[in-house]
């Protein structure tokens, strides 16, 4: 225990944790990880779930039932539980929680996306662009793209901090990162022990979960008014 | 002379709005007599739908700054505040919207709706609340008056549900029933339907209102006078017959004109060039010179 | 008779009524457009005008094959179309659609000269040659290039968006325009601006128009001959003189006897029909006009009418059918 040094130790601004590491370096390295694991499984969620999405507004009928059934499926069950699920099936890992966290990630995205898509295909300039005789792909990508684009991506910036918690959750239940890799869930976990000795050391890789999170939340928002502004 | 019923003296309704103030409403001043029918004529951002929503004291507060006299009855509806203010809403001027797909709550049944309203201004009990919701229903001519009491708004055709409206808004007995656009989103053979409703409805009861309107032929319809606005401003007042058959205003001659209606198939319409100047930047003195074919 | 530029034959249409699930199948029908044949002559403007849910728009849609019809067909310049991938392309330079204008009637991502460019890019004009084409329709609509050409949908005005329709419209070079409420939303004074530029392109390109609207005045002023639809089928069709002049079918009749009447001496007395346009997914047996008709007898319930010629129009109602049998026709009519 005496290698717990409490916050503002000379040398090591924010103490160190129970094997005498120092907190201010642990924490930016695994902001690394942490960033790592949200913005990861979003972008290749968007990636994948926006174009499922895409697909699947734009052709409507069969194609976007089958999609969209599907889809319901994976979204039956509560997101945290399947990404445990899947994350323990594969075994503890990095690699593996991406994988997991990109799964669940992909049907609100797919959602997110097909709504916008059909509300957008059904507007009259693209049946103008259909009537002019162009072909689908011109279509998407002229008239449809860049006006599903800003919602889908102002709702991706959202995900990004529902992403970053649920990486932390997996690795502090011990199926995400490994020791001695520096990540915010896993230090959460591993410094419960330090709660009564030294709450504030405990307390600090949330607190950097929580600053993270809420400024991608910001981040969205400043997203989503910058959008209206031009629309 | 008797007092008017509505007595509007300079009225001014200026809006907040990020790219600067803009008056929406410039100094309009206007008198309803009790039982008059007053046609507002004017295209899209001339003040007309802002005049009514100022009149009802239902602009937003914090955006908006109105200015001059607004008397109803003689009393002062700029000062009134709270209890008064919702006595006034619904009670003393109520209003007739375009749309009553959207203002109508979808989740109460017109029976409801209308016995809350009165309720709310009569204080009766809610068994002759529903009397009286039966007996506007009636007024209005819907068939099958009692079982309609049960339905929903989305379960009546567009002109079934403005008749609902109108029953909603009559059903507080008002002195001045405002309507905006009332039959514009309604079909043609539906409109004329309801403008003689209006017109019968207002006879009976003896109530004054104002029309607004884009529509001259609606406003030849139904209106006892008629105010041409335009860009926020007061052009051309008098009665129907005057301002319909012999406009002075240029701007009047050329809302007239511009109507195809009596014109030799395939001739030139005689429209008015240009368009209606941005509320934000007002040219200087008159709002129509530099569309006018006598300006300059 | 020399061939008609535009002609559909028995068009159909049916949508189903409500949403269906995966393996939804529905027995409700809107029937949007039933058995709806018209000719539209080169050079001519033809006028299609109902209330909401008489199908207008549908037929515009069905024309433009932006809805695929159950049944009938479609001939340009004599020729059936088919809906191939070559065949469609030929079809859609020729023939072009107006929308209503609305903020959705233009991409907001585009400037005013990229949608109109959008068309002839993707028919392969270069892309240099489409600007200077997009250029000139923007001058000739009466947008000049230098100040609108970069401009976005919502920085400009209702009238000027609708301006920018018509020159997307007319970038293909097009022999015929379907304009499907495309003056409805503009103010009047707006609308005779536009209805005046429709007659100068009409005139400059050679087209012929297909003008769909809710307002007979307008439709008047514009047509020369008119089709009056009515929950999706064409009771009365004829040269816009003699329908104006002399309405046949009842509809018709109290369809024109509702246009407000602009003179305050002489105002409309008593509605010329009651009761709103039924909803096209029960249809009444019989004329589909029969129930809100004054002069329906058991005939009318029980038979639909064909159109027969009366005059220069042909209408679809047993009063006009001297055959028919219907109980009026034995009074003094003739």
């Amino acid at each position: 225990m005496t290698r717990l040094k409490p916050v503002g130790t000379p040398g090591h601004i924010l103490g160190t944790d129970e094997l005498g590491r120092d907190m201010l370096t642990r924490l930016l390295y695994g902001g690394r990880v942490s960033l790592l694991m949200g913005i990861v499984p979003v972008a290749l969620a968007l990636l994948i779930g926006g174009t499922l999405g895409l697909v699947a507004g734009y052709a409507g009928g069969r194609t976007n039932a089958l999609i969209m059934r599907g889809i319901d499926v994976i979204f039956a069950f509560p997101s945290i539980l399947l990404a445990v699920a899947i994350a323990g099936a594969m075994g503890a890992g990095i690699a593996n929680a991406l994988v997991a966290l990109t799964i669940v990630l992909i049907p609100p995205l797919v959602r997110m996306t097909e709504a916008a898509t059909t509300q957008v295909r059904a507007l009259d300039f693209v049946d103008a662009a259909r009537a002019s005789g162009a072909g689908t792909f011109p279509i998407i990508r002229q008239h449809l793209l860049g006006n599903v684009a800003g919602p889908v991506l102002v709702y991706a910036a959202s995900q990004l901090s529902v992403a970053i918690i649920m990486a932390a959750g997996l690795s502090f239940i011990g199926l995400g990162a490994k020791p001695p890799t520096p990540e915010w869930g896993l230090m959460l976990n591993t410094l419960r022990a330090a709660i009564y000795s030294q709450p504030m050391i405990a307390a600090l890789p949330g607190v950097f979960i929580f600053i993270v999170s809420l400024s991608f939340n910001l981040l969205s928002d400043a997203l989503r008014s910058a959008m209206e502004m031009d629309a | 002379m008797t007092e008017p019923l509505l007595d509007l003296e300079n009225l001014t309704v200026r809006f907040r709005t990020p790219r600067g103030e803009i008056t929406a409403v410039d100094r309009l001043s206007l008198q309803l007599a009790r039982g008059e029918v007053l046609g507002l004529i004017g295209e899209s951002g001339s003040g007309k739908s802002v005049t009514l929503r100022a009149l009802l004291r239902i602009l937003p507060e914090k955006r908006t700054a109105i200015s001059g006299g607004m008397r109803v009855n003689g009393r002062d509806v700029l000062g009134l505040k709270g209890r008064g203010l919702r006595a006034y809403r619904g009670g003393t001027v109520s209003m007739v919207f375009q749309e009553p797909a959207t203002a109508l709550d979808p989740v109460f049944t017109i029976g409801q709706q209308i016995s809350q309203a009165v309720m709310a201004h009569k204080g009766c009990s809610k068994t002759d609340a529903m009397k009286r919701a039966l007996e506007m229903l009636e007024l209005v001519k819907i068939p099958s008056a009692a079982s309609r009491l049960g339905s929903y708004p989305h379960e009546m055709s567009g002109g079934m549900r403005q008749r609902a409206m109108i029953a909603l808004a009559l059903s507080t007995s008002p002195d001045l029933l405002l309507a905006d656009e009332p039959t514009t989103a309604l079909d043609a053979t539906v409109q004329i339907q309801v403008i003689l409703l209006l017109r019968e409805l207002q006879k009976e009861l003896g109530m004054g209102v104002i029309f607004v309107t884009h529509d001259v032929g609606v406003a030849a319809e139904i209106s006892d006078r008629v105010a041409v606005m335009y860009a926020g401003r007061l052009a051309e007042t008098g009665t129907a017959r005057q301002v319909l058959g012999l406009p002075r205003h240029p701007y009047t001659q050329g809302l007239l004109a511009s109507s195809v209606q009596g014109l030799e198939p395939g001739a030139r319409i005689g429209a008015i060039p240009g368009m209606p100047p941005d509320l934000a930047q007002m040219p200087p003195g008159c709002a129509f010179a530099p569309r006018c074919a006598l300006g300059r | 008779m020399t061939t008609p530029v535009l002609e559909t034959l028995n068009l159909e249409k049916r949508f189903p009524a409500g949403s269906k699930g995966l393996f939804g199948k529905t027995d409700r029908w809107v029937n949007a457009v039933s058995d709806v044949s018209l000719r539209l002559a080169e050079g001519e403007t033809l006028g299609i005008v109902g209330e909401s849910g008489c199908g207008k728009s549908t037929t515009a849609r069905l024309i433009m094959d932006l809805v695929t019809p159950d049944s009938g067909e479609i001939l340009f310049d004599g020729q059936q179309l088919h809906r191939d991938r070559a065949n469609l392309r030929a079809y859609r330079r020729n023939v072009q659609m107006v929308f209503q204008d609305s903020s959705a009637s233009l991409n907001p991502r585009l400037t005013l000269e990229q949608s109109v460019m959008f068309a002839p890019v993707q028919h392969g004009v270069p892309r240099a040659e489409a600007r200077a084409r997009a250029r000139e329709l923007l001058e000739q609509v009466g947008l000049d290039p230098a100040r609108f050409a970069g401009r976005y949908p919502h920085e400009v005005s209702g009238g000027q968006r609708q301006r920018v329709n018509i020159a997307r419209a007319l970038a293909l070079r097009p022999r015929v325009v379907i304009f499907d409420e495309a003056v409805s939303a503009l103010d009047k004074s707006v609308e005779a601006q536009v209805l005046n530029l429709l007659a100068d392109l009409k005139e400059a390109y050679k087209l012929s128009y297909i003008f769909i609207s809710h307002d007979l005045n307008v439709v008047r002023h514009i047509s020369d001959r008119v089709l009056v639809m009515y929950l999706g089928q064409v009771i009365e069709e004829g040269p816009a003189a003699d329908l104006y002049a002399h309405p046949r079918h009842p509809y018709t009749q109290a369809l024109l006897a509702s246009m407000p009447s602009h003179d305050p001496d002489r105002r409309t007395t008593a509605p010329p029909i009651t009761g709103d346009p039924p909803s096209p997914i029960d249809l009444p047996p019989g004329c589909r006009f029969a129930p809100r008709c004054a002069f329906a007898s058991d005939l009318c319930t029980a038979r639909a009418p064909l159109p027969v010629a009366a005059g220069r129009q042909t209408v679809a109602c047993h009063l006009a059918d001297p055959a028919s049998g219907h109980p009026l026709l034995n009074g003094a009519k003739t």
